[in-house]
């Protein structure tokens, strides 16, 4: 009979042959991870009822107009209106109950009223989360368009673009 | 030509039985996971579209001047007599329409439909800024987090 080869493998073979499965399965999961995250969010961002809400917070703002508000935009980018489920009492806002009997029905937590470039605001602010700050980096800018930004109590975020001249 | 007719030894039989039963234990709670997970999503699904078609009928409604007249706490009635309403643990009634969330699910007992005025200094004299607001929490058995429904939809009164 002839003689069986039993010498089994080198731990050279062993060793490429280990990395490179580990290799596809750390490239599988990273992939799929991707993939699962995304379909988490897409549950979490932009609701409907996130953005209709939002667009209830835009006409309130729209008859609220205010030079602190306009003075906020110039400067900074971005005017903090709700924080903390309170409107703000720092931009001269009407009618502040009223806001707050608002934002309180929807469940806001916070409200950014932003100008069309919203990048500084991911990078160097310590005021938002950084869920928060993951919903903002998905925000593609649209030029010469306001913003309205929302972080509701349930975790949910939305968001909604409008012209400038609305605000006029 | 001789044959090799040695055969696996009780040894190497059972540890390939062994790793078999383990690899297929491991499978199988992976595809119950991934069941849970399908219906789970299967039922939030639904939700937020029932949400979502609620949402919208209200806005559209209100927007259209159908704005409410008279509200008790659970229902509001419109300006054409049609009302909006929660009918049972699973319907919400908004005009002349009813949703249906989905089964296994239903709507808390807490939910209020209202709607308040306050006068605004900003608006001309006789004209009130009115909101409408509905709340809701869905729950069901095959899923662990429970979904709200905040809607708040402003108007002139």
């Amino acid at each position: 009979m002839k003689k069986m080869n039993n010498r089994g493998f080198l731990l050279a073979e062993s060793l490429v042959v280990s990395t490179f499965v580990l290799t596809i399965l750390v490239l599988l999961f990273v992939q799929f991870r991707g993939l699962f995250n995304n379909y988490e969010d897409s549950y979490n961002y932009n609701t409907v009822e996130g953005i209709y809400n939002l667009n209830t917070m835009k006409k309130y703002l729209m008859n609220n107009q205010t030079n602190k508000l306009s003075e906020k935009i110039s400067s900074n980018g971005y005017a903090l209106v709700v924080s903390d489920g309170s409107c703000q009492t720092n931009l001269d806002l009407t009618g502040l109950n009223y806001c707050d009997e608002l934002v309180s029905g929807m469940h806001l937590k916070a409200l950014l009223y932003t100008s069309s470039n919203i990048s500084s605001l991911t990078t160097s602010n310590s005021l938002f989360t950084e869920s928060f700050k993951d919903f903002l980096k998905r925000i593609e800018n649209v030029s010469n368009k306001n913003r309205l930004i929302g972080q509701f109590t349930d975790g949910t975020y939305a968001t909604i673009v409008f012209n400038e001249s609305d605000f006029a | 030509m001789k044959l090799n007719n040695k055969g696996f030894t009780v040894v190497e039989l059972l540890a390939s039985f062994t790793l078999t039963m383990i690899i297929t234990t491991l499978l199988f709670e992976v595809v119950m996971e991934l069941k849970d997970i399908y219906i789970s999503s299967e039922l939030e699904t639904g939700i937020k579209n029932e949400n979502a078609l609620v949402a919208r009928a209200v806005s559209r409604e209100i927007n259209n001047g159908n704005i409410p007249v008279d509200c008790g706490g659970d229902m509001c009635i419109l300006q054409d007599g049609r009302e909006i309403k929660v009918l049972s643990n699973q319907e919400i009634k908004v005009a002349n329409r009813v949703y249906e969330m989905p089964e296994d699910t239903y709507i808390n007992d807490d939910y209020s439909i209202t709607a308040a005025c306050s006068s605004d200094v900003a608006l001309a004299p006789g004209s009130e800024r009115c909101y409408l607001k509905i709340n809701y929490v869905v729950s069901g058995e095959n899923f662990s987090d429970d979904i709200p429904f905040n809607l708040v939809i402003s108007y002139l009164g």
